[in-house]
């Protein structure tokens, strides 16, 4: 269900609000003011998909913030722009003269905001509700009318119209609106009835029965119960320069209480000797799985290009993983994300890596930017007998 | 300098981001905060020479406790601790053991053959970036350069790229 607007403030404000308090933006939101209403700026097919709110500070125009009415984006807030204010009137008047200079003589009675190719936006010039024109913003070019074509939803050429609403597939729109739904329920939460987020303000959503979750995060624990002690985990430096594999099938074991020397698993996984060592050849990386199991109670699985949700799931269930990345194997043994960034931008995501380089040594990882490196391979286990 | 690397960060500037990241605590622990020092950046280079992100070490004392790795762009790679619990730090190597160049010079010189002649060391990875080694390159009478690795105290020749190790 789209946003009534008589809430559209308050989901902003609130929206905002959340933004300040992660610091994702500094203090360019701090004492920031939201507006009633914004500009509506509609999808192709003539939805309300957003509304371009202006943001003010005093008397003086900040920038705007995009808040979602449909809940097709996931999310309410859209995208934020700080140093370019918002000036629909100014923004109608140019458009307006615009399209007298492009098609002369031109005849409209409305004029629209549209998202023409999301997030790109157009001036829609209408006569009795039926297009005449429409000029992309500040370029002032114009859209080219639909065609009928064979692409993919989704997959739009460089300059072409289309539509969020229509284009998006079905089950999408649903997960996503359970999301949008979600994070309003959220606002509604009784702790906040009393507070009001049209200011925005770094501790206004700190009050009493309401935490505010900024981030997921969570590390190996003694069992899966979140009270119970943290680490539980040793860092295992590799003996040879070329035994990380040896080293992080140590640590994990060690994790499960198998004491097992890394000359031992060196041995057992075909490294060699301390004296006369070798790495692991990218073609048996499925040894890896076949020794542990070899030696422990553990049933063990290899993920190829294992997913962010790989990792996440493994360290909620309390089990560490061996990951391997090109040439070099480590073990990860916790996650982050944030729950709220600057729109537009990917969430930041880490891993809690325990790295057995350099030799002798190794260092914890806290955090790896899971967006920086490739992950070839992981390895989690299960314990399938106690 | 072309148009490209020039939109490129400082690395001073990376160095002060990180200085205040470890101020305000965004990284290690309470006690890290308040001894740790971050020290001037060091270009991490591919094998082949090219740039390809920035190490920042944080020392205590006499060790280098923990390090930044900003890629060029200044996205912050990781950060990554020697120790393994707050305090720590006797464990960690001594700085001196991963930033002393004349040493380094030495170390190679000490592994050239007849003839062959020790070039400058620079910081690189083996195979991977998480795996952060100096190059000691040395060059034959043939023009043919070979490679040592130099981890902490630990020296040796690449091993094969088509192995994890």
């Amino acid at each position: 269900m789209a946003l009534p607007l008589d809430r559209l403030q308050r989901v902003a404000g609130f929206e905002l609000n959340a933004l300040r308090a992660s610091d994702v933006l500094g203090d360019q939101l701090e004492k920031v003011s939201v507006p009633a209403r914004g500009t509506p700026v509609h999808d192709i097919n003539g939805t309300v998909l957003f509304h371009r709110m202006p943001l003010t500070r005093g008397r003086v125009q900040t920038g705007y913030a995009d808040v979602a009415i449909e809940e097709v984006f996931g999310e309410p807030l859209l995208a934020t722009s700080f140093g370019a204010p918002w000036d629909e009137k100014a923004l109608v008047e140019a458009g307006t003269a615009a399209a007298g200079r492009v098609r002369r003589g031109v005849k409209f009675n409305a004029v629209r905001f549209v998202a023409y190719s999301y997030p790109k936006t157009a001036l829609q010039f209408l006569l009795d509700g039926n297009e005449v024109l429409m000029l992309e913003l500040h370029t002032w070019a114009v859209i080219p009318p639909a065609q009928k074509s064979d692409r993919k939803p989704l997959e739009p050429a460089n300059f072409e119209r289309w539509s969020v609403l229509d284009e998006t597939p079905p089950a999408a729109r649903r997960s996503r609106a359970n999301a949008y739904n979600k994070r309003l329920t959220a606002w509604e939460a009784p702790a906040l009835t009393t507070i009001n987020p049209r200011v925005v303000a770094r501790d206004n959503l700190r009050v009493a029965d309401f935490v505010l979750k900024l981030v997921d995060t969570r590390e190996i624990h003694y069992s899966e119960r979140d009270t119970d002690h943290v680490p539980c985990y040793e860092l295992r430096g590799q003996q040879t320069n070329v035994w990380c594999v040896a080293a992080s099938v140590e640590m994990v074991l060690n994790f499960y209480r198998y004491n097992y020397t890394q000359v031992r698993l060196a041995t057992e996984l075909g490294l060699g000797t301390l004296q006369n060592p070798n790495g692991l050849p990218y073609a048996r990386v499925g040894d890896v799985v076949t020794v542990i199991e070899r030696l422990t109670n553990l049933d063990c699985t290899m993920h190829t290009n294992p997913a962010w949700t790989i990792f996440r799931n493994e360290i909620r269930a309390n089990r560490p993983l061996i990951s391997f990345v090109p040439g070099h194997s480590r073990t990860v043994t916790g996650y982050t994300r944030t729950l709220i960034t600057l729109p537009g931008e990917v969430a930041f995501r880490g891993l809690l890596v325990y790295d057995p380089w350099p030799p002798n040594a190794g260092v914890i990882t806290r955090w790896e930017n899971f967006n920086t490196q490739t992950y070839q391979f992981a390895y989690s286990s299960v314990i399938t007998q106690v | 300098m072309s148009g490209k690397s020039e939109a490129l960060p400082d690395p001073k500037w990376l160095a002060r981001q990180a200085a205040e990241m470890l101020r305000r605590g965004a990284v290690g622990d309470p006690q890290l905060t308040k001894s740790g020092q971050a020290g001037p950046p060091w270009l991490v280079s591919t094998p082949d020479h090219e740039p390809h992100s920035w190490l920042i070490p944080v020392t205590v004392g006499d060790r280098f406790a923990a390090f930044f790795q900003f890629l060029l762009n200044g996205t912050l790679m990781r950060f990554s601790m020697f120790y393994q619990r707050p305090g720590e730090y006797r464990k960690c190597p001594i700085v001196m053991e991963w930033f002393d160049l004349p040493g380094l010079r030495e170390k190679a010189a000490n592994h050239c053959w007849p003839g062959e002649s020790a070039e400058e060391p620079f910081l690189t990875f083996d195979r991977s970036p998480d795996r952060v080694v100096w190059a000691l390159p040395l060059r034959g009478p043939e023009g043919r350069v070979r490679l040592f690795f130099v981890a902490g105290d630990t020296i040796y020749s690449p091993p094969p790229s088509d192995t994890f190790g």
